[in-house]
């Protein structure tokens, strides 16, 4: 057991260096890398609507409060790095796409998120949720 | 002649004192109600991670872990505050450490944005705390024999000591290394950046302003940022030398007191503070190595 207990924790570690949120890796505050999101809903009708605004009850920061992700339309520090807070707004896309049944109008949830890597030029990535089925 | 393997097989089977997991036990029992209580409380109040954004680890799994009615979570997770206190006291010490180990495993398991860096900690020290005696020592259970004439039996085998001893050092290898092989980091362009973003925060702080001023300086960052991570590289391996270790253990006392004045960590800086006890006996007998050498140079 001691043995498996090491090579299991030894596994995590270096798993850590490709998994985005680092489980059991330990990498503690590993950038300073900064991001921004402009989330908009996109209606059956083309509208491409800011989630800044309540829509059918729902607000996205209680939806979403943590992890980063509180107002993404501020700036904010991807504390535990850019690639964790990425998968998790990826995630969070599709939680909020499948678990918003009075929402009778959003096809989709779309993300432009703009990453400065360590201080560095900055890089815009666009994330999409899976597309919902509308009554 | 007794090989490697040989040797090593006997170092763990060797019997050790069980204070110093006595002390751990406690420090990680307080620390794990205090990370349970607040989510317990929310529970009980109907508020679940249910009702926000979360996500299995992998659907395999999470389909594994039961996603329990709000009752029996709350349930639960009160079960596990308890569980942490009585593991505090030393009271039914084995069966309070495991279930509050399952506990605090079963909610970081529900979900990714459950998982953070000083949970993921206290988990895997409470798994090593649950294979082990640790309520042999300063605990009721202790007390308890002791009223019932039984002999003290402050003695266990090494293994799990030397388990959460591996546990203690890695947190900080992997934290240092990570650092060390990523150019931003050792370079300084992490540390720096996380100043410059908080400028104003930094200069509305009660920092002096020469402080401040040597914060926001690049080429300060450049030759700090290589302390912090051999700092973290020589608490972790300083840990294993009985020269060190003494140095090893008041380096990683400083570098969390500095964490927690300047960083939110929840509650790591007081988990790592009392996982340190873990080599308090060497520690101890290092301090008295060096306090005797010193003796002899001074004689």
């Amino acid at each position: 057991m001691f043995v498996g207990l090491i090579a299991l924790q030894l596994t995590m570690v270096v798993r850590a260096y490709w998994a985005p949120h680092m489980e059991f890796g330990f990498q503690m505050f590993p950038e300073s890398s900064r991001w921004q999101a402009d989330i908009v809903r996109v209606t059956d009708d083309g509208e491409r609507v800011s989630v800044e605004e309540p829509w059918a009850g729902y607000r996205w920061n209680e939806l979403v409060p943590g992890r980063g992700l509180y107002s993404p339309w501020r700036y904010h520090h991807a504390d535990a790095g850019v690639d964790n807070q990425l998968q998790f707004l990826r995630e969070a896309l599709d939680w909020i796409a499948s678990n918003t049944p009075a929402d009778d109008e959003t096809v989709r949830f779309e993300a432009t998120v703009t990453v400065w890597p360590n201080l560095g030029e900055p890089e815009t990535v666009v994330l999409t949720s899976d597309d919902r089925a509308l009554p | 002649m007794a090989t490697r393997l040989e040797r090593l097989d006997d170092l763990l089977e060797r019997e050790v004192g069980t204070r110093s997991i006595a002390v751990v036990r406690v420090a990680v029992g307080l620390v794990a109600a205090w990370h349970l209580w607040p989510i317990a409380a929310d529970a009980l109040r109907g508020d679940t991670y249910r009702d926000r954004f979360h996500e299995p680890f992998f659907d395999w799994w999470f389909d594994g872990v039961p996603d329990l009615p709000t009752g029996l979570y709350a349930t639960v997770l009160v079960a596990g505050v308890v569980a942490a206190g009585a593991m505090t006291l030393g009271a039914f010490t084995r069966a309070a450490t495991v279930t509050t180990t399952l506990v605090v495993g079963y909610h970081l398991a529900l979900s990714t944005t459950h998982l953070h860096n000083n949970r993921a900690y206290l988990f895997a020290i409470l798994l090593g705390l649950s294979l082990a005696p640790a309520g042999r020592s300063w605990s009721v259970d202790r007390w308890w024999a002791a009223r019932r004439g039984d002999p003290p039996e402050e003695r266990m085998m090494g293994w799990p000591l030397w388990l959460l001893r591996f546990e203690c050092s890695l947190i900080y290898a992997a934290s240092g290394f990570s650092k060390l092989v990523d150019p931003d980091w050792f370079g300084g362009t992490v540390t720096w950046g996380r100043i410059i973003t908080q400028e104003a925060t930094v200069r509305a702080s009660v920092l002096p302003e020469f402080v401040v001023d040597l914060l926001v300086d690049r080429s300060f960052h450049t030759l700090a940022a290589k302390v912090v991570v051999l700092t973290e590289l020589f608490i972790a391996a300083g840990f294993w030398w009985r020269g060190t270790r003494p140095w090893a253990v008041a380096t990683a006392i400083v570098f969390h007191i500095s964490i927690e004045v300047s960083a939110q960590v929840q509650t790591f800086s007081y988990l790592a503070l009392g996982v340190l006890f873990v080599w308090a006996d060497p520690a101890t007998s290092g301090i008295r190595h060096q306090m005797s050498r010193f003796r002899r140079v001074a004689a």
